[in-house]
């Protein structure tokens, strides 16, 4: 009980932990400050308990696949915000410092959108936890056992996830290093909701294109740690690699378009090129 | 998230946890593999010990709910077996472990051949039950490495806090420096981490202050030396005036540079004056009211030629100044009403008083001061506008610096708001009321030992009744306040507090000419009795001297 239970909430906690974690390093590194984060949570823990109190209803939906419509929809509404911030985000750091702080005045669209990542975020992921956690809870004998290993988990979680985040800053001036976890992770969550649109049965899986479990299982350490980093999966199906590179691609697009923006413009590209130069 | 504390909590925080958590983990995986082995040892004993009782007399009326089942067999018919074994074998006739699934539960199973007998004693134990039974008995080891995670939190916030005094404490002295306090940190042995920071801070504190003291020197001397030309370049210009009266334009230009310059010079040197090394106060008991309206009198002419109505208002207010300081405060404040006013504007100067302060406020209809420069205008050659003022008025930026110097030394507090007119601005000088006793009587102060002179002449003199305590505090060199009113023919303490951050200079004090030498940083001088009168004090601090007066009634 008590590994089934660390699990399940390592599982749920880790890509939280470390969604925030890279989305605390990217808000830092643009001079702003993680309002967000209180907020989000909040937000995210609210809809998680709506989300988990009806969850009967709701998987009633659509012929019995409400379920895996809604986490499809909510994992594509994260990789979509995803794009979006990686885009603010580059067109902040390739303004450069002095225009940066003029447009960072602007944006309060990065606050909104990581906060809404990290509030749809934690209601996948809080309402998974609340549903586990109300079906065992009321077994008196299990309790001890769940919330152990509810404890265990959620603490591996927790310090993987602040390692991250503090790793990341030490690093310092490598920009690349958390943009680039983004589009990792904005792969993984199509890769994700592909699957869940498959097990609804509204897409087509494909063949499966490799199988690495012999080398790296899905449920080892490692595995798990891999998957909510970057959406490991041991043997994938087309659908789910070509919605991850999708991800992947969008995110990295996103960022190009960014950059190359300032220049394509004409008055505000050349203010822009000047104070990258001083 | 820039803080050392919480990134050093933080981080070994998770290392720990981490760490505790896995080795937890694979704790309880050998424990419960430990467990297992356990109990299959223990179901194995139970089958040889069936084994040796007779068949017919093995324990069968075990029930449906037991956590134990067996059989005993002979070939194919079966000699004994509990109530809650099926019929048919529960497992292999094979000496060993495996697992099987009857009466609605799955169970682990062991087979025993008795050579003997010819016997196969199965037996079985619930696996539910056995798992469930080891569990609890690990997850009790476990829970207090969870339950004492927060005191270990605890602890290291505590050891990171204690081992970040030192930087704090640098921090706070950092923190508490005054702008004009160039003196070295006083931090005693610092940290081996700390050190090479303290040397460099106080190493560029004395070259700021070689070079501030070398720039004011400078300003001051080149002053000096400018008011004489200045002066005759003035005369020179009065008699051009006089001899060529067709060139009245030109020279009345000529004239007025001569007169802004020699103002400028004049500022600079009331800057240089207003400086808190270079003060020399001479604090007196004066009616700021009475000032300022022979001040105001005196810059009338001003006011007079753009036209301005010029009001006074005020009541007899008594405050602890110095008459030059204060008469130059007046000025500058004026000026800069009186300038930066349009033609026709008014002027309103109001004295009030409240329990503890007098306050003197200029207020003008001019055009204001937007909010965002109301702190910048007491800097030295700041300028709204720089040259471009709407006002159209020339300045050289030092008028409301010298102002903002002067009411420092005196301890109060300046601020600027919109004005009571429908533009303009009020700038309100708060200074503290001259009260008797000077301090707050009856707050009894602690003496040290160290801290104890009896003022020789006075000494002889005991009182059996605590004496009321009167304090002075020195700060920049000056008593605050300067005059202290006591009781006549009665015997007083008082407490002076040096607050100076230099205590290790030399200090004695004199009252009456006697001359009391007397510790660094308290000081308790017991007077009296003493007859009605004034009695001049001093106070060295080398290289200064400051004055005041006790006063007694």
């Amino acid at each position: 009980m008590l590994l089934t239970s660390v699990v399940l909430i390592l599982q749920e906690t880790l890509e939280a932990a470390l969604l925030v974690s890279i989305l605390g390093v990217v808000t830092l590194q643009t001079g702003r400050r993680l309002t967000w984060l209180p907020w989000g949570f909040a937000a995210g823990c609210v809809l998680a308990f709506v989300y988990a109190a009806n969850i009967q209803r709701i998987s009633e939906w659509f012929d019995y696949v409400g379920q895996e419509l809604t986490n499809a929809a909510l994992q594509t509404a994260i990789a979509a915000a995803i794009v979006l911030l990686a885009w603010q985000v580059a067109r902040i750091y390739a303004a450069g410092n002095a225009a940066g702080a003029a447009l960072r005045r602007h944006t309060a669209a990065l606050q909104v959108l990581c906060g809404l990542i990290i509030s749809l975020a934690v209601t996948r992921e809080g309402s998974e936890i609340l549903v586990y956690l109300g079906g065992f809870l009321a077994q008196s004998d299990k309790v001890q056992a769940v919330l152990i290993g509810s404890a265990i988990g959620s603490g591996i979680g927790i310090s993987v996830g602040l390692l991250l985040f503090y790793g990341l800053l030490a690093l310092g001036g490598k920009r690349w290093i958390p943009l680039a976890l983004l589009a990792l992770f904005c792969g993984n969550m199509l890769a994700q909701s592909a699957l869940q649109l498959t097990q609804a049965d509204w897409l087509q899986a494909g063949p499966i294109l490799w199988d690495s479990s012999a080398w790296l299982p899905e449920h080892s350490v490692a595995g798990r740690l891999l998957y909510a980093l970057l959406g490991y999966e041991s043997s994938p199906s087309a659908s789910q690699v070509i919605s991850y590179l999708a991800g992947v691609v969008a995110v990295l697009g996103a960022t190009q378009a960014a950059i190359r923006m300032p220049r394509r413009g004409a008055g505000g590209g050349a203010a822009l090129t000047g104070d990258r130069s001083t | 998230m820039n803080s050392i504390r919480v990134f050093l909590v933080a981080v070994i925080l998770a290392v720990i946890t981490l760490f505790y958590f896995v080795a937890a983990l694979r704790g309880y995986q050998s424990s419960m593999q430990e467990a297992e082995r356990l109990f299959d040892k223990q179901l194995l004993d139970t089958a040889r010990l069936i084994a040796t009782i007779h068949a017919e007399q093995a324990p069968g009326d075990l029930g449906h709910d037991a956590s134990m089942a067996f059989q005993v067999w002979r070939g194919e018919r079966l000699l004994a077996a509990s109530r809650n074994a099926p019929a048919t074998v529960i497992a292999p006739r094979e000496p060993g472990f495996d697992f099987a699934n009857f009466s609605g539960y799955r169970w682990r199973t062991a087979a025993h051949f008795d050579g003997g007998s010819g016997n196969w004693i199965l037996v079985a134990d619930r696996t539910d039950l056995r798992f469930a039974l080891a569990e609890n008995v690990i997850l009790e080891s476990l829970f207090p490495t969870l339950a004492g995670l927060p005191v270990v939190g605890l602890l290291i916030w505590l050891i990171v806090s204690a081992g970040l005094r030192p930087l704090r404490a640098l921090a706070r002295e950092l923190a508490s420096k005054q702008p004009e306090d160039l003196s070295p940190l006083a931090i005693e042995a610092p940290k081996q981490e700390l050190e090479q920071i303290v040397a460099s801070c106080n190493g560029l504190l004395q070259r700021l202050e070689t070079s501030l003291l070398r720039e004011k020197q400078f300003a001051s001397d080149a002053a000096h030396e400018l008011r004489t030309p200045i002066s005759a370049l003035k005369v020179q210009v009065y008699n051009l005036a006089q001899e060529h009266k067709t060139d009245a334009v030109t020279l009345g230009e000529l004239e007025r540079t001569a007169e802004r310059l020699e103002h400028i010079v004049e500022q600079i040197l009331d800057l240089y004056r207003s400086s808190p090394d270079q003060f020399n106060a001479s604090f007196e008991s004066l009616d700021l009211s009475a000032l300022a309206r022979e001040v105001l009198a005196e810059e009338f002419a001003a006011f007079d030629r753009k036209g301005q109505q010029l009001e006074f208002r005020g009541q007899p207010c008594t405050i602890a100044g110095d008459r030059f300081a204060l008469t130059t405060l007046l000025r500058n404040l004026l000026s800069n009403a009186n300038k930066y006013t349009p033609r026709g504007g008014q002027v309103l100067v109001t004295i009030g008083q409240t329990d503890d302060t007098v306050r003197l406020t200029v207020e003008d209809s001019g055009p204001g001061i937007p909010e965002d420069q109301r702190d910048s205008i007491f800097e030295r050659f700041y300028r709204i506008g720089r040259d471009r003022h709407p006002s159209g008025e020339t300045g050289c930026g030092l008028g409301l610096a010298i102002v903002k110097r002067l009411v420092d030394l005196h301890r109060g507090r300046i601020s600027i708001t919109p004005s009571t007119f429908a533009s303009g601005s009020a700038f309100h000088v708060d200074l503290p009321r001259l009260r008797r006793g000077g301090g707050q009587s009856g707050r009894i102060s602690k003496q040290s030992a160290k801290g104890v002179a009896l003022l020789l002449s006075l000494a002889a003199t005991t009182a059996l009744a605590a004496p009321p305590v009167f304090e002075i505090e020195i700060r920049d060199h000056l008593f605050f306040p300067p005059e202290v009113v006591i009781p006549a023919n009665t015997k007083v303490k008082l407490l002076i507090k040096n607050l100076d951050p230099t205590p290790e200079e030399f200090e004695s004090y004199e009252l009456n000419r006697e001359k009391v030498i007397s510790g660094n940083s308290q000081t308790v001088i017991f007077i009296g009795p003493l007859p009605p009168g004034e009695y001049p004090f001093f106070g060295e601090f080398y290289p200064k001297t400051a004055q005041g007066k006790v006063r007694v009634e």
